[in-house]
């Protein structure tokens, strides 16, 4: 991929997310009725509901309100909690570690388990092992996470006792019980995407596999092992990059509710909270950070797919 | 050219031959499928010999020559036969043996150089992975060595394009590529499926060309499967003439030419356009290649064979053996009841 | 031969479009879809036929009875409250058949004309509805439907809408690039080069053609629709109580695992067979119409 090229797609990624800002921005006015009557609650005074009016900036003309917004959110300022008073962006920094050591175990684990699965799959086409695994997979991506989380939990901690049941642990405690408590949410979360990728890993496989270059390979006296390291995984990769990219937006989603059922004061839980208690400059700084998430991973995957498809490299 | 030295000779003077193959048969399993889809096929190479395998698409010449080093799919499976190479039989040997010689003492050049280069490794990657698995070469020995062999097979700025991806080649460059990769290990034997169909006219000799040097230089052996009468003619030293699944003639090319023993190979001679006689019509084969699955019994050649009675025709044809090793599966030749005629010399 | 049939339109032998019913024949034929669409078949049936083969009345409380194991009377026991989650779980099939219908069938009813007509507009036209769609592809669908519900209020009405919203752009999407396909095929162009209005094109030449993706999407789509609003239910947002969904009906049974760990089960069970329903079908429409799976 050429810079042009990288540069265009950034500068696509920009525009998206100054448009996301925008309709972020445009929530709060959108709130049918008066938003910060809506906010303040039933049983509010006068003036609380002219604090929160001003709070959310509504006194203001909307242009003017917007860039003033704008202005902050490209400083890191998100403004503040409606509730808590603390800084939107120290509140979702506070808590997004549980949140991250989530996604990326649950990513870890997807892709281990995913991918290994589909190429176990691939190569034995046909076989039990290939209609186990391809069984498994569509059932697996029909699950929802956050049942998956409760089926778990069920078993593994309230019959069982092996696992805890709640609450995060951060990893400066020690990796195993670090491990204990998040591998149950972390199966949860990633389960769909080890599903999804097992199966598009397959198919890649499978299809490689017939390809002319892999009887030339074999030709030169390649083993199976050798042949599925150099040959069938660097082109299978191509199409399971692009699978990662799209499920990263999954993935975050699925923390929301994941988050709820384990217990997890991370971002999820957060971001539920907010919207409960209508907590409008926390949520907007939520989907945001979501917004941004998830077109920087998009950006990553284009530029990863180039590196490791030579042809689209040159083009 | 080469004097018209049979096989037998050519077994007193060189000894056993590098490669033998004897009474090869291929089935095509599935429905409808067909039983000897290639059927009882021998043919022997020398060390240093070169050898084409010609006959129409779908003969069976590329199956063969696949089937020598196991490459076939699994839906079409060896019934019969043996491979001798060196001393192996490889259609009976274990997989760790039919490795060990693949890439190595055999090389094998395949028909369409873009599809079967791996497009994400370094063509200087491909040539050298021979080199590793067989001589256990490091990266950087092997790479040394990739370098020289794509400087030994024409191709410019040989140390900057070993980086280089398959797709940044031209066809003809890319068949280079093949060609180094398959001599990588020093084979006794080559094998090249039709190396130049997919190529440009001008590629094609220089391709040939490539392949005849190398072939003096490293005294290789060199097993040509092709369907072109004009390549064999300026390059191989023996024919085997492949129909539908049967090889129904085997001699030197001279002896092809010049006195073909057998009707379809007459008929192929024939069919080549002349340029002495313009404007007549183009002689064809009337008729079509069965299709898998209908080979007729017997001769597999008699629907459009002119010289073809039904008696002994239908019934299973066995190969016999004429003056100077001069092979034939046609019973009506080989009886002497039909005399066909070749090229004119001269 | 007739006036009519001499100047009948060459378009009508075109666009009739026979794979229809082999489409229909090809997916039933599988053991797989057929059962798969006797399955959400029998959803159907239970949502417009609940009450009346409902064996309790969902409602109904037995406060002294809660969290009965599955028995005789209660086939799957009784809730917190008492009630028969048998009749709970087939009143909640309604609303859980209900809300993807109309949710997808919002993303349909815009993101169809809108994709059609981007596809055949093409220019600043393709170009803005492209950057708008982006835009709210940018988010995980959770956090949008989150973000809709924080405005509008939590509610099944409002989860609805939301996810409707949500899909709209999935959907242009697919019938853009669909539309965009089918635009290129020299039937179209033949069209054009007749005369054709645009609408005419679109409706009898785009549409056709592009039924089989789009109806493969709608039952992906369906699926999706199914987990957001069981999640949003699950996390209070969605189906308020005494309504049940199977989302909502998780939600109790996940504060009371202790007491009733059974209770998770069925509306999970009946969720995930819903869903693997629905992709089962959208797997064999576009196996039988060879389409090729992207990536």
């Amino acid at each position: 991929m050429t810079a042009r090229m990288a540069l265009r797609r950034l500068g696509g990624g920009l525009l998206v997310l100054w448009l996301v800002s925008l309709l972020t921005f445009l929530m709060v006015r959108l709130i049918p009725g008066d938003p910060a009557e809506v906010v303040a609650g039933e049983n509010a005074s006068v003036e609380d509901v002219n604090r929160i009016r001003e709070q959310l900036g509504l006194n203001r003309p909307v242009v003017e309100q917007y860039f003033s917004w704008l202005g902050g959110v490209l400083r890191g300022d998100l403004g503040s909690s409606l509730f808590t008073h603390r800084p939107v962006t120290s509140t979702i920094v506070d808590a997004a570690p549980p949140t991250l050591a989530l996604t990326l175990t649950a990513i870890v684990l997807a892709v281990v388990i995913g991918v290994g699965a589909g190429v176990l799959a691939g190569l034995r086409q046909g076989g039990w092992l290939d209609r186990t695994i391809s069984t498994v997979a569509t059932l697996g991506i029909a699950m929802p996470s956050f049942w998956v989380a409760m089926l778990l939990v069920s078993v593994f901690s309230l019959s069982l006792k092996w696992l805890p049941a709640t609450t995060y642990v951060p990893l400066e405690r020690g990796f195993g019980i670090w491990l204990s408590h998040i591998i149950i949410p972390a199966i949860a979360l990633g389960l769909a995407t080890a599903a999804e990728l097992a199966r598009h890993t397959r198919g890649s496989v499978a299809d490689v596999l017939t390809r002319p270059y892999i009887r030339t390979a074999r030709s030169r006296g390649t083993g199976t092992v050798r042949l599925v390291r150099r040959h069938v995984l660097r082109n299978a990769a191509i199409p399971v990059v692009t699978v990662l990219g799209l499920q990263t937006s999954r993935l975050l989603g699925g923390t929301i509710v994941v988050e709820a059922v384990v217990g997890i004061s991370g971002l999820g839980t957060l971001a539920v909270n907010s919207v409960l208690h209508r907590d409008y400059p926390v949520i907007q700084g939520y989907v945001l950070f979501c917004a941004v998430v998830v077109v920087v991973v998009n950006l990553v995957v284009d530029l990863a797919y180039g590196w490791i498809n030579p042809k689209v490299r040159a083009s | 050219m080469t004097a018209m030295t049979s096989s037998v000779e050519k077994n007193s003077e060189l000894g056993t031959p590098l490669l033998s193959v004897k009474g090869l048969t291929i089935d095509l399993s599935g429905d409808p499928g067909q039983r000897g889809l290639v059927e009882d096929v021998s043919f022997d190479l020398h060390q240093k010999g070169s050898l084409a395998l010609i006959g129409e698409s779908g003969c069976g010449k590329s199956l063969t020559s696949m089937a020598v080093l196991g490459l076939l799919p699994p839906n079409l499976p060896v019934r019969a036969g043996s491979v001798e190479f060196d001393g192996v039989d490889l259609l009976h040997c274990s997989e760790r043996e039919l490795r060990r010689v693949r890439g190595g003492p055999v090389g094998i050049v395949f028909q369409e150089p873009m599809s079967s280069l791996n497009p994400t490794m370094t063509v200087g990657d491909q040539i050298a992975e021979a080199r590793r698995i067989h001589l256990g070469e490091r990266r950087s020995t092997a790479s040394r060595r990739a370098v020289e062999l794509l400087d030994r097979v024409g191709i410019p700025n040989a140390r900057e394009r070993i980086r280089s991806y398959p797709h940044e080649l031209s066809g003809g460059m890319q068949q280079r590529v093949m060609i180094a990769a398959a001599i990588a290990c020093d084979p006794k034997l080559v094998i090249a499926d039709e190396p130049t169909t997919a190529l440009d006219v001008t590629i094609q000799a220089e391709i040939l060309a490539l392949l005849a040097d190398l072939r003096r230089d490293l005294d290789l052996a060199v097993m040509l499967v092709t369907h072109d009468l004009g390549v064999v003619a300026d390059f191989c030293d023996d024919v085997v003439v492949m129909y539908a699944g049967h090889v129904v003639e085997r001699t030197s090319v001279d002896g092809l030419f010049y006195e073909p023993k057998h009707p379809y190979s007459s008929a192929l001679l024939g069919s080549v356009p002349s340029a002495e006689e313009p404007r007549t019509r183009l002689p064809v084969i009337p008729g079509r290649v069965p299709p898998a699955g209908r080979f007729p019994d017997g001769c597999r050649f008699q629907p459009r064979c002119g010289h073809a009675l039904p008696e002994p025709c239908a019934l299973p044809q066995g190969e016999s053996e004429l003056d100077g090793g001069h092979r034939t599966r046609c019973c009506r030749v080989a009886d002497g009841a039909v005399t066909l005629s070749g090229v004119p010399r001269g | 031969m007739s006036i009519e049939t001499a100047t009948a339109s060459p378009e009508v032998a075109v666009t009739r479009n026979p794979r229809r019913g082999e489409v229909v024949r090809a997916v039933m034929r599988r053991p797989a879809s057929a059962v798969s669409v006797c399955f959400v078949g029998l959803l159907v049936l239970l949502a417009v036929l609940g009450p009346l083969i409902s064996p309790h009345d969902p409602g109904a409380q037995d406060l002294a009875n809660p969290f009965a194991g599955p028995s005789w009377t209660h086939l799957f026991g009784t809730d917190d409250f008492g009630r028969d989650v048998a009749s709970r779980m087939i009143e909640a099939a309604r609303i859980t058949i209900l809300a993807p219908l109309i949710s997808v069938g919002i993303a349909v009813l815009i993101g169809l004309p809108l994709g059609m007509l981007a596809a055949i507009s093409g220019g600043w036209v393709d170009a803005i509805a492209g950057r708008l769609a982006d835009t709210v592809l940018a988010l995980p669908a959770l956090v949008g439907a989150l973000a809709i519900v924080s405005v509008l209020g939590p509610g099944l009405v409002t989860t609805m809408i939301a996810v409707g919203i949500i899909f709209t752009p999935t959907m242009f999407r697919v019938v853009r690039g669909a539309a965009v396909s089918v635009a290129e095929e020299t039937f179209v162009r033949s069209a054009v080069a007749i005369g054709s209005s645009r609408r005419r094109i679109l409706a009898v030449h785009v549409l056709p053609n592009i039924a089989a993706p789009v109806l493969v999407q709608v039952t992906i789509l369906m699926g999706v629709a199914l987990l957001v609003e069981a999640s949003l239910s699950f996390l209070g947002l969605g189906v308020q109580p005494p309504d049940a969904s199977w989302g909502s009906m998780l939600k109790a049974a996940y504060g009371s695992q202790f007491k009733a760990p059974f209770a998770v089960v069925p509306p999970g069970v009946a969720m995930v067979l819903t869903v693997l329903s629905f992709n089962t079908i959208g797997d064999a429409i576009r196996d039988a119409v060879g389409i090729r799976r992207r990536a």
